[in-house]
């Protein structure tokens, strides 16, 4: 019943909830979005801690989202041992280099009672949630070896059961304390991330990629018009001679 | 008609000669009510091989010929007519079950019949060389398993192998601990339940099981042991 409520239910209602705060906080917040992004920019460059801390999380989201994606590529590039000590190495010294960067950026600058940094409890909640996920993830790294191998078959299929809206909480159920942590930290996240700060950078991210895609459509779509255009207009005399 | 007859009563008397012993499990009865007729990988006999019947017909088909065969060939059903022209009209009896029995008769030869059944009950020290090196293979992922999951070494370590995994157990002494035909078991239901929705994976085949169990069986020091003891003994 506990599995349940914690793997099922609550992730269920994590989702809803970043779906529903973000769209509001994005009508609310995307006429001043031009003004906070420029803000965010010159108040932070990405440069020293900011940076590693910056291309770190991203090596490490993006492993996750790779190994979620293609969890049957994911196998078969571990099958070599040393690609899967590589692989493991690489997620575990951007684990690593994430978690120091964080605590060097917020312990000297004492994150925890500076509003400059977390600037409402939903800040607070956050980062603690971000240094849990951090802790826990390079805990079941050093703790539960090849991670990359045993989750393509256990916790993949688990929230691809979620995604499926078929919800079968049976794998994770049996895992260890920590990885359970893990994934439950990842859900709160979700859930509280539109009520912080980060919500500007996923808005931000969003309008992006949306521009992007609409940029990419127009741009392989262009020719193809063209294309037909020109072929149009050559069918058409041939038409018209039919006729005559 | 006298060929006919003399196969009916071959049926009859073979079926209750296995009323008379007691039919155990589906590899008996396919023994005792199906062999007189049919094989299952040697080619067709007086029926056709049943080696990929469930694959050539559906379960409710299958039910229904079982059960009564002519009923079928008089509804007009294209296969059934078929099948019986091509076996030179010799009428399949008509076969009754208890409850669950064909199901499982069913099941049985979807799961790969006596060939399968015989690779499953192989003993773990018949094995040869290349049959435990496969087991090695597929233990450390070097070669996949057929169901595409993930391989052993993902969360077992074992003896020698210095990279296994850590979030199942240790494996070395797997084979001392289950024994022969427990381990098999265990192998073959799969570390993880699967989610038949979400994912098509299916657990390892027999050939796979027997393997990855000769495998433990050798990389397991106190089965070495076990075997030195009577020799030891001897001298």
């Amino acid at each position: 019943m506990r599995d349940q409520l914690l793997f099922a239910i609550a992730p269920s209602l994590a989702a809803l909830a970043c779906l529903l705060t973000a769209t509001m906080r994005y009508v609310q917040t995307r006429r001043s979005l031009e003004a906070a992004e420029k803000t965010t920019r010159a108040d932070e460059p990405a440069v020293g801690l900011t940076a590693w801390w910056r291309y770190s999380i991203a090596v490490v989201f993006l492993g996750h989202v790779l190994g979620i994606g293609f969890p049957g590529s994911l196998l078969l590039w571990n099958r070599h041992p040393l690609r899967l000590i590589a692989l493991e190495s690489v997620g575990l010294i951007a684990g690593t280099i994430a978690l120091a960067s964080l605590i060097a950026m917020a312990v000297p600058r004492r994150w925890w009672t500076d509003r400059r940094y977390l600037q409402s409890s939903a800040d607070v909640i956050m980062a603690t949630l971000i240094l849990l996920e951090l802790v826990s993830g390079l805990a079941l790294a050093v703790r539960y070896r090849w991670a990359s191998s045993w989750s393509g078959v256990t916790l993949t299929p688990y929230l691809r059961s979620l995604v499926a809206l078929k919800p079968s909480v049976v794998l994770v159920a049996r895992m260890p304390f920590v990885v359970k942590l893990h994934v439950f930290c990842a859900f709160a996240i979700l859930a509280v991330m539109p009520l912080t700060g980060l919500a500007r950078m996923v808005v931000v991210a969003v309008r992006d990629l949306t521009y992007a895609a609409v940029t990419l459509v127009t741009l392989v779509w262009r020719p193809v018009w063209y294309a037909r255009r020109i072929w149009a207009a050559r069918i058409r005399p041939t038409i018209g001679d039919g006729e005559m | 008609m006298r060929a006919k007859a003399l196969l009916l009563c071959v049926v009859l008397i073979s079926g209750a000669a296995a009323k008379a012993h007691g039919e155990h499990g589906p590899g008996a009865l396919f023994q005792r009510r199906c062999r007189v007729c049919h094989t299952y990988g040697s080619g067709d006999l007086i029926g056709p091989d049943l080696k990929g019947v469930t694959d050539r017909h559906t379960r409710e088909w299958l039910t229904k010929w079982i059960t009564s065969s002519q009923s079928l060939i008089r509804s007009g059903d294209p296969a059934a007519n078929a099948l019986f022209r091509k076996y030179k009209q010799f009428p399949m009896p008509d076969q009754s079950f208890a409850a669950g029995e064909l199901d499982a008769l069913i099941n049985y030869f979807a799961a790969g019949g006596p060939v399968a059944e015989a690779t499953r009950n192989r003993r773990a020290a018949t094995a040869t060389s290349a049959e435990i090196d496969l087991g090695r293979a597929l233990f450390v992922g070097q070669r996949g398993l057929a169901s595409g999951g993930a391989p052993c070494v993902s969360c077992h370590s074992i003896g020698d192998i210095g990279i296994g995994g850590s979030l199942g157990p240790d494996l070395t002494r797997a084979f001392s601990r289950y024994q022969d035909r427990r381990l098999a078991l265990l192998i073959s239901r799969g570390c993880f339940p699967r989610l038949p929705d979400i994912s098509a994976r299916t657990p390892p085949n027999d050939d796979e099981v027997f393997a990855l169990k000769a495998f433990l069986r050798q990389a397991d020091p106190g089965q070495h042991l076990h075997e030195s003891a009577p020799s030891q003994a001897r001298h």
